[in-house]
């Protein structure tokens, strides 16, 4: 078996809040490999974005290690990271507030190359053209500012701006949310056309199970700072194993009245616990259909129940 | 026939500044009835939440509205400030997108929701506030006695929700607006808020506007709906009716770029390419040509006619009868 080209083992991160402790990342471990796409899912405050910001190293880790071809990141000093870093890249959730509005496109993608010094400028101009023709815009943009685009062109460049020095790695964190339904489907497209001209990795954080379903080649799925399921997105969106996963697909909404009113639905009470009083035993217990009394005792080990298709819940206690 | 509700006829909105003025919202006319939730769906900057401050009277003056509003046989316009306010509070009534920005900060929450109540109803204090506990039970908040001297910060979004709910239905109305009240909120606690809208509904035999870009939430709760684009209703009808049978070009592209829990993972997905155009941005003919798949040399030219299918069935588009069913 190939080497993953990143592997994450067992990575916490906690926050210290007015003398509490918050743990918003616990033990989490996965893996990608070169051109696999995989996906992070969840609702808001399950640690999902703390994990994009540790992998970038805009957050330091209180535990685990993060190991990308080969190399653990944490390991390396402050300077010899920078240059790693170059090949692990991320998209933000808001295009506006990820552009500086001040400098036109063509500064902002030209900054890369400025920091990491591969700068040369007579073929910098060419490079800069050929990228923004890449995530589908014209060169008449490099010299416009962020304000005179688009929330989907700023997007488009913000991507421009991720693939400038052909990361093989790239982090999205909720990619499409601050767009429009019919920008979003652009997006989608653009983004895996890149993936699958380029072999690029991708992380897509997103708590949109449709379209993890439709981008992802494996998915994992996130519940009060844990990995609670993963497996190949087939499995994972098509016969979930934890009753949360069940509950999380059975509220996204389908856009066909007929059966959207006619379908059965999983409904969980109660909200999410807050991550400074975590339940004790498995964390969904307190708003489990099937929660059992081991459930509020003790944690449910991560379980292989079907082949590659990973479960942490006591129901399937006899599955091994 | 049933009487409305809310009639609106011919809807127009004029931003002015002092270099310019900007047409907003293009002769809107819809009917609400009693009971029933009507959908209004389009991308963001179509002008949705404009429509639902022009029927509310919340705009400021600068910005002209034109056209007849009537509520429960009043007409809108003709009303004072102060005829308005009352009705705003006890027959009409609103919940906004994001409910940590609709809570005061500062204030306890059982204050916030038995404020308009008091204000309103005249009633005393105290039998203000056992209603008041009432509601929160009805809208699902456990421990409502305790929860009435809390502050917003000390609750989830999920429950600030809750109680913007209550606030707005304290009072009884007989229509609410409801501008995307779900779209800040998870998936889960999303579906709880729409099963208590629906509830609340036919228990009060409310009327909701339920303002959404989400096709799903539509599909979910909704009798009608109304499709804009760039501040014109491009087509309305059933929910039965849009979704199997839609007319309009736009409302085609909107239903083949949702996405399900189904959608093969092989195929690209379908979508409509560009760009909305900016709110007032003046063009001749038809909003959604440019973007438009069939778009003809008319649409270019001139505003397409707006055609009455049937009663609760319209339509403006230039394509003849004939090809938009064959397309």
């Amino acid at each position: 078996m190939t080497l993953p080209l990143l592997e994450v083992r067992s990575l916490s991160k906690q926050f210290r809040l007015r003398g509490q402790i918050l743990q918003a990342v616990k033990n989490v471990s996965f893996s990608i490999s070169q051109g696999e796409i995989l996906g992070l899912g969840g609702e808001s405050g399950c640690g999902k974005s703390t994990i994009g910001k540790l992998l970038m190293g805009l957050l330091e880790p209180s535990g685990g290690s993060i190991v990308f071809d080969g190399k653990n990141l944490l390991d390396l000093t402050a300077q010899r990271s920078r240059a790693w870093r170059r090949h692990i890249q991320m998209i933000f959730q808001n295009p506006t507030a990820s552009l500086n509005p001040r400098m036109t496109i063509e500064e902002t993608l030209a900054e890369p190359f400025i920091i990491h010094g591969l700068f040369e400028q007579a073929k910098l101009a060419r490079r800069l053209h050929d990228l923004l023709l890449q995530v589908g815009l014209s060169a008449d943009y490099l010299k416009r500012l962020p304000h005179e685009l688009s929330g989907g062109q700023r997007q488009r460049v913000a991507i421009a701006r991720a693939i400038a020095l052909n990361p093989r790695l790239l982090i999205c964190d909720e990619p499409f949310s601050a767009l429009d339904v019919s920008v979003q489907s652009q997006i989608i497209n653009l983004l895996s056309r890149l993936q699958r001209e380029q072999n690029l990795s991708y992380l897509i954080i997103s708590h949109d199970l449709s379209i993890l379903r439709y981008l992802t080649h494996r998915s994992a799925i996130m519940y009060l700072g844990e990995i609670i399921e993963w497996g190949f997105s087939s499995d994972v969106y098509d016969h979930p194993l934890h009753p949360y996963t069940q509950a999380l697909i059975s509220s996204v909404l389908l856009p066909d009245p007929i059966r959207e009113r006619q379908r059965s639905r999983v409904v969980i009470k109660g909200e999410i616990p807050s991550l400074l009083h975590p339940p004790s035993g498995c964390p969904f217990h307190t708003r489990c259909p099937h929660a059992m009394n081991i459930c509020r005792a003790e944690k449910p080990p991560m379980r292989e129940v079907k082949p590659g298709h990973f479960s942490a819940c006591h129901l399937y206690r006899n599955a091994e | 026939m049933k009487s409305a509700l809310l009639e609106v006829e011919n809807l127009h909105l004029t931003i002015n500044s002092s270099s310019k003025s900007v047409k907003i919202l293009h002769g809107i006319s819809f009917l609400i009835y009693p009971g029933e939730i009507v959908g209004l769906v389009g991308e963001s900057g179509c002008g949705k939440s404009l429509t639902a401050s022009a029927i509310l009277g919340l705009l400021p003056s600068s910005h002209i509205v034109t056209g007849r509003m009537e509520f429960e046989r009043q007409n809108l316009h003709s009303l004072s400030h102060k005829q308005l306010s009352l009705l705003r509070g006890t027959r009409l009534s609103l919940i906004l997108q994001d409910p940590s920005l609709a809570l005061n900060p500062l204030m306890p929450i059982g204050k916030q929701l038995v404020e308009g109540l008091c204000y309103h109803k005249k009633i005393s204090k105290k039998s203000a506030y056992q209603i008041g506990i009432r509601w929160l039970q009805r809208v699902g908040i456990g421990d409502a006695a305790e929860r009435m001297s809390q502050y917003p910060h000390e609750i989830s979004g999920g429950m600030k929700q809750r109680i913007l709910i209550a606030i707005a239905l304290i009072c009884q109305p007989s229509l609410l607006i409801a501008d995307e009240p779900t779209t800040a909120l998870d998936v889960t606690i999303q579906s709880q808020v729409l099963d208590l809208l629906q509830l609340l509904q036919q228990e009060e035999g409310l009327s909701i506007l339920l303002i959404t870009h989400d096709l799903g939430v539509v599909a979910r709760c909704c009798q009608r709906v109304m499709v804009m684009y760039a501040g014109q209703l491009v087509e309305t009808g059933s929910v039965e009716q849009i979704f199997t049978n839609p007319k309009h070009p736009y409302t085609k592209a909107l239903l083949q770029s949702r996405r399900s829990l189904e959608q093969s993972r092989d195929q690209p997905l379908i979508c409509l390419e560009g760009n909305p155009p900016r709110l007032g941005k003046k063009m001749s003919g038809c909003m959604f040509a440019a973007r438009c798949p069939s778009a003809m040399h008319i649409c270019q030219q001139k505003d397409p006619p707006l055609e009455q299918i049937s009663e609760d069935r319209s339509v403006q588009c230039w394509l003849p009868q004939a090809s938009r069913e064959s397309s």
